[in-house]
């Protein structure tokens, strides 16, 4: 029989307060197989740790059973310990007698007896372990980031400047994200394009950095360290290689068509960049609305290109690469203002959402920075804008706040009163938000020298009268109806995740929350990790935020990725499922309850049965429980043990001591 | 039914001649008219010897486990049989090229016991026609309620018909609705009653695991039901419960309502009763077929990643 010591601890009087560790200790002296039991104030201090140790080694354990907190908080420091002390690590077992005991009980006698329980599970489940080895994995230094916006160029950047190869990908054909449409960014009011521009030329510049932009990633398998990935580059019909950028068929190509980069308020070509300082400055054709595509004759762009780049037979390619880590980066979009009938969104030209503002405000935008009404190129003199716009509005099911309209719509009072001085703004909030470093200086600015007038209400109702909109709302601070009619209503909309953020994270296999932003590992001490080993989060893509808190993030991301990196190989919890390949039916029962798609087929002699992919493989057991012919064992959790576990609590003869 | 026996026969020893099957399960003659036994035709003479009457009661799924081992088997399925075959095939446990499977139309079976005791003589013969079922006796032939002839198993079935069939002999009968409402007479026993019922049914079982052996949802190659750490070879009344909980939550979601539990325990165990309560609460908790339907998912056996119970920590929704 295995030598077995028990440590109680008090854990101050966290557990000592409740739990007679003395008595506790005295009947763990006296179960089967134990030859070693102390109690002491803290286990988890270095005395404590040298006390593990020193027990070991003095009394040749096989086994070490903690009694302390729950083995999320210390298990790691005793099996150091224990390891320390020459002892395999995985023969520590930890009874959690504060969580599940003293924390949540008061009789003193009844803690004691269950603490006794609790040890002696423990004790019994420690009888049947098998020493096991940590998995070693190897590390490709190579990553992958998804999404080319601010969070993802950033975090692309922070890796390849330490030296590592990066894979970026972007779905659209230029880097830049929300930013690029952006025209000057609270609450310094630097130019959005003059802070952005340097960026994207550098992440294309950089040696270290792969662009690879009009692409997606279509397929994610393997796990930390080494994750394949299958990359698809749409076809742009045009060869970026031979293209020169000189844009002479964006000029001359015919067809005019709404720009959803200009939220419909101006016009591209269908063949072309989304804006003219696009990197890469390579353009597309916009299959959709082609003329040759459509009618099979023009080709005006064939013809004035000057290198013979144009290309209709481009296909798709796809290719597969493998990268050690993944930074998601993929951002976020706003909600289309349409559900809000009672806005006129889509029905009235001259009621529009922020993001089109932003447009109207950029000199490179459809007005050239000269803010007019999309209905008829006036310059407005009153503009009402209305903030949480389908944010924090439980009952359309959305019941967060999206954090940065409150400062946007701040910058656009400010920024329209700077170009038209003597219009007024008028904001209809909720309550204004400004948390951050010089926010709310930045709002308070907006009210003393933009001298915006703030409401405190929500807009019932917006309509036209003449050629102007009338909005309804009521003033809850004075309990007033009131009434602006506006030439510019402006819809602060909410920050969503994006159509197809949903599928990306079943790719990825990371979690969503209700609305589908990313989960994040832990909201407090894990942000930028996931579930996932090895897969981290950037931006907008996990919680609407701002470029300054997008930019922190990523840099986090990145340092995670960078201390992945610096490993000469990953070291993984061996406690992982196994198949017993004469048992197993190959029923594949098992596979979808698997999470994380580690099972899969295997040819043992002349049938097939489940393997499992330890690196894959995350330990949480569903399969061993789905598996009826009790085939599929979880190592360190196997079904003796666990059933030695509750043996142990039945048969246990009770009183302590 | 006896054009399509010959009809049986004709394909039967087709299959042998050809060598498409090796061996063609059916049913064969017993040691008395009305007990006919699951048969193994494995040359073509043997296929005329091929029987199929009202009183061929046993499940034939289970059997081509075993004999699919050796090469290609044919047989004649029922509905039963059918979803039998279907849930075999869903667990991998044989292959569909391995199968050739002959369907007919059941209207029901009837139990020689049940129908000896309403003729008040040996029943040689029976017709079962709609509501009714006609017994022929050496005297008489008379008609009597589906309830009073035929097995438990058929006065609750919904799938007369296979729908896994290479060919069909005769006409294909629509499937129908479950019948659950004997459920609803132990859900509504006050609770210690309800354990008293149970105990009074587990206490009779002999552990001879028929139940097991005859279930087409049990095919595993080794069951947990065989290994000492799980169930203690005593049949004291918590072994008991021991075994048939873990029997029934094995079979939970993938029980096919066969049955054939139920008809094959000599101590006349309801173990349809207590699968049917399984099923009855998956169907309205997951909205899922009664019986599951092999291939749909399986209520109890998927991870899926917007589960509304949530998964992570955190729980709730997240
Ligand atoms: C109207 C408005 C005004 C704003 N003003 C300010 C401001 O003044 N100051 C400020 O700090 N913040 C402002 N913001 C917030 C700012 O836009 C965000 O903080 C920032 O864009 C977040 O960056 P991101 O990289 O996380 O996401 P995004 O900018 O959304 O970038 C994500 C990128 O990923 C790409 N992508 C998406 N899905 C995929 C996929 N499946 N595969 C590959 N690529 C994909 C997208 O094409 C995009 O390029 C404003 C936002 C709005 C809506
Ligand atoms: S559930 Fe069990 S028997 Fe079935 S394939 Fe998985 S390990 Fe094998
Ligand atoms: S333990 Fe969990 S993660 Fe590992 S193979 Fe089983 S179901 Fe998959
Ligand atoms: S549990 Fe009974 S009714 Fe269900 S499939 Fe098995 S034998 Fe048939
Ligand atoms: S067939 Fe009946 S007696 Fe035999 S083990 Fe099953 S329930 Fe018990």
């Amino acid at each position: 029989m295995p030598r077995i010591g028990v440590v109680v601890c008090w854990c101050g009087h966290n557990i000592a307060g409740t739990v007679d560790v003395t008595q506790v200790t005295a009947a763990a002296a006296a179960m089967p197989g134990v030859v070693y039991a102390e109690d002491y104030k803290y286990v988890c201090s270095e005395p404590g740790q040298d006390l593990i140790r020193r027990a070991i080694a003095d009394k040749r354990l096989d086994a070490v059973v903690v009694a302390a907190c729950s083995p999320s908080m210390h298990e790691a420091t005793f099996r150091q310990a224990a390891a320390a002390a020459g002892l395999n690590p995985y023969r520590v077992e930890i009874a959690n007698v504060r969580e599940q005991c003293s924390w949540v009980h008061r009789d003193r006698e009844e803690a004691t007896v269950k603490a006794v329980a609790l040890v002696q599970a423990m004790v019994a489940k420690a009888r049947r372990e098998e020493p096991l080895e940590a998995l070693r994995l190897p590390v490709t230094r190579r990553a992958l980031v998804i999404g080319g916006g601010i969070a993802g160029m950033q975090a692309a950047m922070d890796i390849a400047d330490a030296g590592y190869q990066v894979l970026l990908v972007e779905r659209e054909p230029n880097l830049g994200g929300r930013m690029a449409q952006l025209s000057e960014t609270f609450p310094t009011l630097d130019c959005a394009s003059c802070i952005l521009t340097p960026r994207t030329a550098e992440v294309a510049r950089h040696p270290r950095i792969e662009l690879l932009t009009y692409s997606e990633v279509r397929e994610v398998a393997g796990y930390v360290g080494d994750f394949r990935v299958r990359i698809a580059r749409k076809p742009a019909y045009v060869d970026w290689d031979r293209c020169i950028g000189c844009m002479l068929c964006q000029e001359k190509c015919p067809r005019k068509v709404p720009s959803p980069f200009e939220r419909d308020m101006g016009f591209k070509k269908a063949i072309g960049v989304n804006f003219p300082q696009a990197v890469p400055n390579r353009p597309v054709i916009d299959r959709e609305h082609c003329t040759y595509f459509e009618k099979g004759k023009c080709q005006v762009c064939v013809r004035v290109c000057p290198v013979e780049a144009v290309d209709f037979e481009q296909r798709e390619t796809v290719r597969e690469e493998a990268v050690g880590a993944i930074v998601v980066a993929t951002g976020f979009d706003v909600l289309a203002p349409a559900e809000f009938g009672e806005y006129g969104y889509g029905r009235y030209p001259d009621v529009i959402d922020s993001l089109a503002f932003e447009r109207l405000n950029s000199s490179s935008g459809p007005t050239g920075g000269v803010i007019r009404r999309p209905s008829d190129g006036r310059v407005p003199r009153e503009v009402v804008f209305i903030q949480c716009v389908g944010s924090r509005d439980p009952d359309r099911g959305r019941g967060y706040c999206s954090k940065i309209c409150c400062m946007y719509t701040a910058k656009h009072a400010m920024l329209y009163r700077h170009k038209v001085p003597d219009g007024q703004a008028y904001v209809f909030y909720m309550d204004v938000r400004a948390g951050g470093k010089g926010y709310e200086e930045f709002v308070q600015r907006t009210v003393e020298q933009a001298g915006a007038l703030y409401l405190r209400g929500r807009v019932a109702r917006v309509y036209p009268e003449g050629d102007r909109m009338l909005v309804r709302g009521v003033d809850t601070l004075s309990g007033q109806t009131v009434e602006v009619a506006a030439d510019l209503v402006v819809l602060a909309t909410a920050a969503v995740p994006r159509g197809d953020a949903r599928e990306l994270a079943q790719l990825l296999k990371v979690g969503t929350d209700a609305h589908g932003f990313y989960n994040e590992a832990h909201p407090k001490l894990r942000p930028v990790e996931t579930m996932t080993r090895g897969i981290f989060l950037a931006g907008a893509v996990q919680a609407p935020r701002d470029i300054s808190e997008t930019v922190a993030q990523a840099s986090g991301a990145a340092s995670k990725v960078l201390a992945l990196f610096s490993q000469e190989e990953l070291v993984a919890d061996p406690l992982v499922a196994v198949v017993d390949e004469t048992r197993c039916a190959g029923c594949f029962l098992c596979r979808p309850v698997c999470p994380y798609q580690a099972i899969s087929t295997r040819v043992a002699g002349n049938r097939e049965v489940a393997t499992v992919n330890p690196g894959l493989c995350q330990g949480c057991g569903a399969c061993a429980v789905a598996c009826r012919s009790g085939a599929m064992a979880l190592k360190g959790f196997t079904d003796e043990q666990i059933l030695a576990e509750v043996e142990a609590l039945c048969l246990r003869t009770g009183s302590p001591g | 039914m006896s054009d399509i026996q010959a009809r049986l026969r004709e394909i039967a020893r087709r299959l042998l001649t050809e060598g498409h099957v090796r061996v063609f399960i059916g049913f064969g003659p017993g040691f008395e008219a009305n007990r006919p036994v699951p048969f193994f035709a494995a040359d073509p003479d043997a296929a005329d010897r091929l029987l199929l009457d009202e009183f061929c009661a046993a499940g034939l799924a289970r059997y081509v486990l075993e004999e699919v081992r050796e090469g290609p088997v044919g047989l004649v399925a029922r509905g039963c049989d059918g979803l039998g075959l279907e849930r075999l095939l869903a667990d991998h446990r044989v292959a569909r090229e391995q199968l050739y499977v002959v369907g007919v139309s059941c209207r029901g079976v009837v139990d020689p016991d049940r129908a000896c005791a309403a003729a008040g003589e040996e029943v040689r013969a029976a017709r079962v026609n709609g509501e009714t079922v006609t017994l022929i006796t050496p005297t008489a032939e008379r008609s009597f309620p589906r309830s009073a002839c035929l097995l438990d198993k058929c006065l609750r079935c919904q799938d007369p018909t296979p729908r896994i069939a290479d060919v069909l002999l005769g006409e294909a009968i629509p499937p129908g609705e479950r019948d659950l409402a004997h459920v609803d007479a132990v859900e509504r026993m006050p609770s210690d009653e309800r354990y008293r019922f149970w105990a009074r049914q587990f206490e009779r079982c002999l552990r001879c695991l028929a139940c097991r052996q005859v279930c087409p949802a049990c095919n595993c190659v080794s069951c947990s039901l065989d290994r000492p750490e799980w169930l203690e070879r005593g049949t004291g009344l918590a072994e008991q419960f021991m075994f048939h909980f873990t029997r029934a939550y094995h079979v939970a979601g993938r029980c096919v309502a066969c049955g054939e539990c139920e008809r094959a325990c000599p101590a006349g165990i309801p173990l349809g009763l207590l699968n049917d309560k399984f099923m009855k609460d998956l169907r309205d908790l997951f909205g899922v077929a009664a019986p599951h339907r092999p291939g749909d998912v399986e209520p109890l056996g998927k991870f899926c990643p917007d589960d509304p119970e949530g998964w992570h920590e955190g729980g709730e929704g997240t």
